[in-house]
């Protein structure tokens, strides 16, 4: 009975979320809220006159911030601190991999699709501990597999890229990239 | 609806939609077997793609990955002992064992078995309910309408167990997000900071693939490439569905538990399993070999997790509203094609809804028929690296992200979006109310208006209509037991 028990508290632990970590997350989701709620004055306008308090455009965001401002303090109260060397670590990797994500994207209309995911890959792998060939490989492997998957088989449109209006054969090149 | 079945016929037997059936089966069940992926990635990454398609075809691929991907998720679960998908963690218990006792195929079988028997369970039960609530649903005014996504809400979070603070939070947060752009009643703009690129809201896309799919990328990137190497397969996988039969009830039980919690707004796959497993072994008359391999304990797991998928679709396609993040995220394919999910559906869109029930159906003997051909290739995917699987994915979101409008700022929200739900995947602080409070928001707030104007600004309205009283009423009660059940924990 007892290890029947235990296996049903077993059991139990996959369907309940547990205490949930993150009290940082929550205080700053906490003054976010308030601080969206100081500014909707300025950030939305009143209806008009006799148009009904219902329809008064600042009381959804009134009601969203305030509910979200309330329990996030609760949540903060009660959620234990997050945050290891393993967590930071994994930060870095994030905010890395998010800054080559948008300047891939920015350099697309400079640079195409192609080269601007040949690039980002290679970022990524490199991000990754790929080293040397292992890295040229999986960067051109991978870029190559969007390539065709995106321009030819689903025949994804991109703005045309500075780069291939310079020279009539670069554009002809540029439809493929 | 059988006047419909022909045109359903024609419907599903066009290329596009089996195209879709197929391609979306086949996909989901490689998402669901690597783990660490699952559909939500997967249908994150497709939805873009899903625009360009039509409802029928669209909605198909979609939900071939959320079906294929539970019956996937199976595979890796026995035989490596690691879950393709969240919900597969039951299966370890009894599949793995049973691997280790040298019978992976009869492991797999009777995980295929019992799926196949809860996903057309619950695609019957969907055809039978779903057009019954709907006929009650047009019974229903702005109040109950209100009322009805307001207890959607509530169930999401008081779904959360442990962490409904966490998950009313995120919900909240996910409700001001739905309010940010032009408002409805005046046009005036919200929370833009006077931008023009914030004025038709934060896109829907952008969130889900810097939530869902660039956060995971995120995770994936960052892990080292070891991998289990799964046992080789071998013999023919047929025989589960001759011994699943002989556990009928178990079968018939867990299929029902995956079809009631698939219904209700945010509980989803977890607790069907949980009550599922927890009352297989109880009825049981061999407990004890529960968690050592015990078939009933993998009829248990994945009958109730395919039933779910069909069954999620009741309240989208009666009521219109998503109980769960991938019928969320099927909103959208349906609002992209001006389809209104709800009582009308039914009336206007019959052919639609007979080919949705026909290709839902059929998918089910398309993945067990992928499954039986060709397990023993799809189970080397669960050896591909998670660092390629990381990088493949956040390509992925980059052309999702910026094909929508070819512009910078929605890439720019979906890393943002991405870090945050990093972040919060690390603090253990659920994803999924975000997206509800997102798509739930605006069907709250526009009903309500509707309903308080239409009383003239009496809010009687709420306690005068029987159905919003009802419903008002048991979301008390919900909120009521789960401030009861913290307490309780908390002086435990």
């Amino acid at each position: 009975m007892a290890k029947e028990n235990t296996e049903e508290q077993d059991v139990l632990s996959l369907v309940a979320g547990g205490r949930p970590k993150g009290r940082m997350l929550f205080a700053a989701l906490a003054v976010g809220s308030a601080v969206l709620l100081i500014l909707v004055g300025g950030q939305t306008e009143p209806g008009a006159e006799g148009g009904g308090w219902w329809n008064e455009p600042r009381n959804g965001p009134i009601f969203a911030l305030s509910l979200m401002f309330v329990f996030s303090v609760l949540a903060a109260i009660f959620a234990a601190p997050a945050e290891g060397p393993a967590a930071k670590r994994l930060t870095v990797i994030a905010l890395l991999v998010s800054a080559g994500f948008l300047a891939a994207i920015w350099l697309m209309g400079l640079i195409g699709y192609g080269l601007s995911v040949l690039a980002f890959c290679a970022l990524c792998a490199a991000i990754a501990g790929f080293r040397g060939r292992r890295l040229a490989a999986v960067a051109a492997g991978l870029a190559l597999a969007m390539l065709v998957l995106f321009r030819f088989v689903l025949g994804l449109w991109f703005p045309k890229a500075a780069l291939f209006k310079l020279a009539p054969w670069l554009e002809t090149l540029g439809r493929f990239l | 609806m059988l006047e419909n079945l022909s045109v359903a016929i024609d419907q599903v037997l066009a290329v596009p939609v089996l195209a879709a059936l197929a391609g979306g089966s086949l996909l989901g069940i490689i998402m669901g077997a690597i783990p660490g992926l699952g559909p939500g990635v997967a249908i994150a990454i497709l939805l873009p793609v899903t625009f360009s398609l039509d409802p029928l075809s669209g909605i198909t691929l979609l939900m071939g990955v959320y079906a294929g991907a539970w019956y996937g998720g199976a595979i890796p679960a026995i035989l490596v002992n690691t879950p393709g998908t969240g919900v597969s963690v039951l299966t370890t218990y009894d599949g793995y064992p049973m691997t280790r006792a040298g019978e992976p195929q009869r492991a797999l079988s009777l995980a295929y078995a019992s799926s196949f028997f809860g996903g057309t369970f619950s695609v019957l039960v969907l055809i039978v309910a779903a057009p019954l609530l709907a006929a009650f649903a047009k019974k229903f005014g702005s109040a109950d309408m209100a009322m009805a996504a307001a207890l959607a809400m509530v169930l999401v979070i008081t779904a959360h167990r442990g962490a409904e603070l966490a998950a009313a939070a995120t919900l909240c947060l996910g409700l001001f997000l739905g309010t940010i752009g032009l408002e409805g009643a005046y046009g005036s703009p919200r929370y833009t900071f006077g931008t023009t690129w914030l004025l038709g809201g934060i896109p829907l896309i952008s969130i889900i693939l810097g939530l869902f799919a660039m956060s995971q990328g995120f995770l994936l990137i960052s892990k080292s490439g070891d991998k289990a190497v799964p046992v080789e397969m071998k013999r023919r996988l047929l025989g589960g569905f001759a011994e699943v039969l002989r556990y009928p009830k178990t079968l018939l039980r867990s299929s029902s538990f995956g079809v009631a919690m698939g219904i209700l707004p945010g509980v989803g796959e977890f607790l069907a399993q949980f009550f599922s497993y927890s009352t297989a072994r109880r009825g049981s008359k061999t407990p004890e070999l529960f968690g050592k391999g015990a078939p009933e304990g993998i009829i248990a797991s994945e009958a109730a997790n395919n039933a779910v998928p069909a069954a999620a679709l009741v309240p989208l396609l009666a009521l219109g509203i998503p109980g769960e993040v991938l019928t969320a995220m099927m909103l959208a394919v349906f609002t992209v094609h001006n389809v209104d999910p709800g009582p009308a559906l039914f009336a206007e869109n019959g052919p639609f809804v007979s080919g949705l029930y026909l290709s839902l159906f059929l998918m089910n003997f398309v993945i067990v028929g992928i499954l039986l051909f060709a397990t023993r290739w799809i189970a080397l995917v669960t050896r591909i690296d998670d660092r390629l699987l990381g990088i493949a994915i956040l390509c992925f979101a980059m052309a999702g992200s910026y094909s929508a409008n070819f512009r910078l700022t929605d890439p720019l929200i979906a890393a943002a979006f991405g870090l945050l739900g990093l972040a919060l995947k690390r603090a253990d602080i659920p994803l999924v109310p975000i997206i509800l409070g997102l798509v739930l928001g605006p069907i709250f707030e526009t009903r309500m208006r509707q309903a308080i104007g239409g009383n003239g600004g009496d809010l009687s309205v709420f306690i005068e209509r029987p159905i919003s009283l009802t419903l008002l009423t048991v979301m008390a009660l919900l909120i009521g037991g789960s401030i009861i059940g913290r307490l309780r924990r908390r002086w435990a």
